[in-house]
Formats: structure tokens, C-alpha cells, sequence
């Protein structure tokens, strides 16, 4: 018998309401995520991956409902708690998220020493009964942390504001509030988008460091299929809110089962595509309140049936830890789409 | 024989802080922004010239020079063989035809109150391209099609565009009045990886069919490899590397190429051996003395601090800026 995933999220749905229309933008979402382990979550934009992040944080906007579905950390549905709890025991504390926009993250009228002993006050108060370190205390710890994301001159720089940082160290220092021991899950929202190629190199460096240490999950969102490639254990692929395909980042990237992931694949410019037309996937992605029915993916799919336009399929096993959502690959089992 | 449709020599660009009032009083006085500083290079007709770096390296700085929205410090641009900084206002009319730009911020460019029909006919009007009100209409239908807009797209205003379509439209106004040179900064930055597909796709299919020019600006090393056929990497204002694409990527010859381009993140290739740099890219303002990139390279040695290295020709058009090519200091 195995131990329980510390993360596991069940047909999570998730609807927008918007000037009296309906909009789901998460449909039947389901996965879990073990201790330890990183999972990548792939997509266009606009294809929910972003509301699943919020949603297991409890941090949406007020147009969201969720119908049904549940999000059990560690054993408790996190669906289930107030506000005022999720503050108390999970946000910050045992989950914590870091966004695309390091900018926008940080308060740009305080400095960031103020900024980091706040968060490490705020996580005292709740966990030990109301009473907190010393300031000077709280400082040491928050210079321990700057240190350990490898700021150079950390007692310096905790005296600087925002500004003074440049967007590869903002990002820094949102990782080194998120992450103390105590963070069973990371949600990272596209944190190296901003920035530039080498110091994306080293915060993925150092968000593997950290993650060796800690032994933190990590929900890593991301469009760039190749730093997942590099970074995730295992991989989801996002489209019009459902999950199309699941499994260990090799098998998914290297053998992908449904028609959209193989897609998404044959675009990607490279070595490999040199001279050849990359593949574009004709249509649009559909807009959340006009979604086809059936699979969603079927008016852009070339080898859609007509079955495809009236049944819905469900995320299934088709092979060992690995999932997928499409009739043909169901009904006839594994085969090659040729795209181009 | 090839010809270079554009030769650029030592140019230099400098862009001055600390010019106002206030800062004479109270600043640290004029400072040099050295954004591009002694670039050299030609640009082959009827090729993909791919210019690749990191922010602030200077890369859309020198593609707006250029275009002649920026003047340069020293050095020449020649296109077609005359300096750009020299043109009568007629060749200035004729310059601004044959080159165009699309802008990295797809939005941005586009005025938000011109529908796209009005956008699109803006060049034609102002260069007297079309003899009536019907030959435009015809033309501007003509170039949406061209990027594989429907003729109603002419009747909408930006805002009811995707990023994807907006790009296209940025696209069909460059190629309205017949260009021969096009720089394209950041073409697909904040695409979806499909409609990124596309929109390289059709600027290959536009290069064929009306023989263009690309320089081709990006951070995206993958993307630069599959467009261009030749390629030059720039760090703090300088060349360190240049030769043609394949050439460089096949035998990387600096430390900065090499720490790029495995730091590049690949599908399928997991538990690969990265480079990793240390630090950030100094400030142009104050670069660091001898060769730029020292500051961060492994390969430091007493001579980087002193002397600035030359690009050093490796042989098949390759050239590659680092002592440890030129002097034969130990390569590892």
C-alpha cells in the first residue's frame, strides 16, 4: 500500500459567471501530485491552467463557482475551508504560489527586508499560538533566506526597495518567501517568462536546489514545452479546461497519444524542423462560452469522427501512468497522427 | 555572387543620461549608455540575418538604427550601397519604402481608433501607391489575403483581433508599398507556440515569394536556428560571435554562445549538463573593462581585464570575440 499523494484533485469544475453567461473554464479536472515531485502543467492561453493554480490556493475571483469537484491536501478538502483558515494553515504556509510578474508580486513603497519579515511574521503568528520573533530575529532569518536563493550581499540588499533589484533577483526573492521548510507545495505560475534565458537557467537551477532540500511538490505552469521537458517528473496537457493528456514527462513528450499534444509538438521551431513548414493547428482555440460540443478539440482536428462531435471523451489509462482524452486512441489504441 | 543588401561598420550608438537641469545640480553628471558600441556587419540580400541576445544587449537598438529611428555616435550603415545617415529627403522617402519594421508590441503599432482598412491604406496613400479610392480597396483586400485575413477584417478596429491576428495585420502594412528589407523585432514574442507556428509559416512563405530581407531580432535561440542563415550573437552592445547559423551552432566558439545555447531549454533532452552563468548582465552604462563577458566566464584570464578581443575569423565566415581563440590560451 502505497501512502497517499499529498495533492489530489478530483473532477474539479470550475465555472465563471459573467454577465449572466456561463463560461466553464476548468471541466472534470482530475490528478494527483506525490511528495516530492514535479508536475508541469502544459497549454495555450486561455486553457485553464492558470484558474486550476488559483483554484487549489482558494484564490479566485468572485464571477468563480465550483459546482462540483474536490482538492484534498493532505487528507482535508481544501474546497471545504473558510477564507480565514486557508490564511491560518495552508496559504503561505504549506502552499504557497509564485507569479509570472515578480514586478507586480512586490509592494514597491516598502523595502524588501520589511516585506520578507512581514511574510515571516504573518507565518509565526498562525503557527505558534500568536506569538512571533524578534525583529531583529525575523531579519536574520529573512538574510538566512536571501542567502539561500543566492543573493549576493544579502545584508545590503535587504535594505534596498524593488527597484533596486533587477527582475531575475525580484524573482528571488519571491522563491525565498515562498519556500521554507514547512511548504509542501510550490505553485509556480510561469515564473521564468520575464526573464532572460540564462537567468531563467539558473532560477530553474535553483528551484531544483531548493526542491532537493525541502522536499517540496511543485505545480509548475508553464506554455514553454521545453522547460518542462526539462524540470517536470510528470505532465498535464491543458486544453478549453479539460486535461487531454497525462503521464511521465518522456513518455507524454517523446509518444504523445492524443492528436493535440503531438500538434503542439510538430510547431515547435528547432533543429530538427529546419527547412521543413512547422505545423500550425488550423482554427482558434475556442472561446469559454461557445465551446464545441463533444471533445472540444474535434472542429480543429483533422481526424475527428463523427462520434467525436457528440461524445465527450474521458481522461482514461491508455498505457502504465499514462492518460488521454480521445475517442480514436481509445476505441483503436495507440497509432501515429501524421499532422503534416 | 551574393550581394549584402546592408553593411553596417563600427557602428556605435550612445544614448546620454543626466542631460536635465536637476541632474546637473545633483547628479553624478553625464552618463553613457553604450547600448551599441563598434558593431560590424552585412546583411545578405534575399537571407534571414538572425541578431540573438539577452535584454539590454542592444539588439532592438540596433535594428532601429537601421531603420534610422535612432542617429548613431560613428560608424556607417550602407543600404544598397549608400549611408543611410547621408540621404537626400527624396532617397529618404525611397529609403523609407524599401525598409520596414514590425514592432515587437503587436497592439501598440496599430492606432486603436483606424479600423485595419485604413491602417493598411495609410503607406499606400502617403507614397501615392494607388490611382484611385477603388485600387487601394482592391490592394488593401489583396494584402489581407496575403496574410491570410478575410476581406471583412478591413472593416474592424485592432481590438477585435487575437495577438495572432494583430501581428498578421502588422505584417500585410509592412509589405504594402513592396519592401526589400524587413527588420522584424521579436515577431512572436507572446504567441501561443500554434500561432507562433503560423506566423513564421507565413513570413517564410512572404520571404520566398517577394524575395525579402529578414533581420531577424529574438531572444528565442530555437526559433532563431530554424529561420535564419546566418546568425550574430551580441552581449553588452558587442558581437561575440557571427557566422552562419548552422556553422555556429555546430562549433560554438564562446563562452557566452556556449552558456546560451545550453541553457536553451530543449524537449527531450532531460538531465543534460547546463552552463550556468553566474551574476547578471553588468550595466551598459559602465561596462567592464577589456572583454564584456569576463565578469561572468569561466575562462577568465589576467589579459580579459586589459584588452577588448577582436572578432577572430575561425574560418568558413565564422568570427568569434575571446582571447582564448586568438592568443591560444588553453581552450579548457
Amino acid at each position: 500500500m502505497t501512502t497517499a499523494p499529498l495533492l489530489e484533485v478530483n473532477s474539479l469544475t470550475l465555472d465563471y459567471h459573467l454577465n449572466g453567461k456561463k463560461m466553464r473554464a476548468l471541466d472534470r479536472v482530475s490528478f494527483s501530485l506525490e511528495k516530492g515531485q514535479v508536475m508541469g502543467v502544459a497549454g495555450e492561453s486561455g486553457c485553464g491552467k492558470s484558474t486550476m493554480g488559483m483554484s487549489i490556493i482558494g484564490l479566485l475571483p468572485r464571477i468563480a463557482k465550483i459546482p462540483r469537484g474536490e482538492v484534498v491536501f493532505e487528507g482535508e478538502d481544501l474546497l471545504r475551508k473558510s477564507n480565514r483558515q486557508m490564511d491560518k494553515d495552508i496559504r503561505g504556509q504549506k502552499i504557497s504560489m509564485i507569479f509570472q510578474n515578480p514586478q507586480n508580486a512586490l509592494n514597491p513603497v516598502f523595502k524588501i527586508g520589511t516585506q520578507m519579515t512581514d511574510a515571516l511574521k504573518f507565518r509565526e503568528l498562525n503557527s505558534r499560538s500568536g506569538k512571533h520573533s524578534s525583529k531583529s530575529a525575523l531579519y536574520r532569518m529573512a538574510i538566512d533566506q536571501l542567502r539561500s536563493t543566492g543573493i549576493s550581499d544579502p545584508e545590503e540588499r535587504i535594505r534596498n526597495y524593488p527597484f533596486e533589484f533587477s527582475g531575475g533577483m525580484k524573482q528571488r526573492v519571491m522563491i525565498a518567501m515562498a519556500l521554507s521548510s514547512r511548504t509542501d507545495l510550490l505553485i509556480a505560475d510561469e515564473p521564468t517568462t520575464a526573464l532572460d534565458l540564462t537567468i531563467e537557467a539558473q532560477i530553474l537551477d535553483l528551484l531544483m536546489k531548493l526542491r532537493g532540500k525541502y522536499n517540496t511538490s511543485i505545480l509548475y505552469i508553464s506554455h514553454n514545452l521545453g522547460v518542462l521537458s526539462q524540470i517536470s517528473d510528470r505532465i498535464m496537457i491543458m486544453y478549453a479546461g479539460r486535461i487531454f493528456e497525462m503521464g511521465s514527462t518522456h513518455v507524454v513528450l517523446g509518444s504523445p497519444r492524443h492528436p493535440y499534444s503531438s500538434a503542439l509538438l510538430e510547431s515547435l521551431p528547432g533543429r530538427h524542423t529546419k527547412g521543413k513548414r512547422l505545423l500550425s493547428i488550423p482554427g482558434h482555440v475556442p472561446s469559454l462560452d461557445q465551446l464545441p460540443s463533444g471533445c472540444s478539440f474535434h472542429p480543429r482536428c483533422p481526424f475527428a469522427e463523427p462520434e467525436c462531435s457528440i461524445r465527450t471523451p474521458e481522461l482514461e489509462m491508455v498505457a502504465s501512468d499514462h492518460w488521454s482524452a480521445c475517442l480514436l486512441d481509445q476505441k483503436r489504441g495507440r497509432q501515429k497522427w501524421k499532422w503534416i | 555572387m551574393e550581394m549584402d543588401l546592408i553593411q553596417i561598420e563600427n557602428l556605435k550608438v550612445h544614448f546620454y543620461l543626466g542631460k536635465g537641469l536637476l541632474s546637473k545640480m545633483f547628479g553624478k553628471g553625464l552618463r553613457v549608455v553604450h547600448a551599441v558600441d563598434g558593431v560590424t556587419l552585412n546583411i545578405r540580400q534575399g537571407h534571414t540575418f538572425g541578431l540573438v541576445g539577452e535584454s539590454g544587449c542592444g539588439k532592438s537598438t540596433l535594428g532601429q538604427t537601421l531603420f534610422r529611428l535612432l542617429n548613431p555616435q560613428a560608424g556607417s550603415v550602407k543600404f544598397e550601397g549608400k549611408d543611410i545617415f547621408s540621404l537626400s529627403s527624396k532617397e529618404k522617402h525611397d529609403f523609407h519604402q524599401k525598409a520596414q519594421l514590425i514592432f515587437q508590441d503587436q497592439f501598440g503599432c496599430l492606432n486603436p481608433r483606424m479600423t485595419v482598412g485604413q491602417i493598411l491604406a495609410e503607406p499606400l496613400i502617403a507614397y501615392n501607391a494607388c490611382e484611385s479610392r477603388s485600387e487601394i480597396e482592391e490592394k488593401v483586400v489583396e494584402l489581407l489575403k496575403s496574410v491570410n485575413l478575410p476581406p471583412e477584417a478591413a472593416l474592424k478596429f485592432p481590438n477585435e483581433f487575437s495577438g495572432g491576428q494583430a501581428r498578421r495585420i502588422g505584417l500585410a502594412r509592412a509589405i504594402a508599398l513592396n519592401p526589400s528589407f524587413i527588420v522584424a523585432d521579436e515577431p512572436t514574442s507572446g504567441l501561443d507556440i500554434s500561432t507562433a507556428a503560423t506566423i513564421l509559416n507565413l513570413m517564410q512563405d512572404l520571404q520566398e515569394r517577394l524575395g525579402l530581407t529578414y533581420l531577424w531580432i529574438s531572444h528565442n535561440l530555437n526559433q532563431v536556428r530554424y529561420m535564419s542563415d546566418d546568425i550574430a550573437i551580441m552581449y553588452l552592445g558587442r558581437i561575440v560571435e557571427m557566422g552562419k547559423t548552422e556553422d555556429v551552432f555546430e562549433n560554438l566558439a564562446h563562452p557566452y554562445t556556449q552558456a546560451l545555447i545550453s541553457a536553451m531549454p530543449k524537449v527531450g533532452e532531460t538531465g543534460r549538463r547546463q552552463i550556468i552563468l553566474e551574476g547578471e548582465i553588468p550595466s551598459p552604462i559602465n561596462p567592464p573593462s577589456g572583454c564584456r563577458f569576463r565578469t561572468r566566464c569561466r575562462h577568465e584570464q589576467p589579459i580579459c581585464a586589459q584588452t577588448e578581443p577582436e572578432l577572430t575569423d575561425l574560418g568558413n565566415d565564422h568570427y568569434a570575440a575571446c582571447h582564448r581563440l586568438s592568443d591560444n590560451l588553453p581552450t579548457n
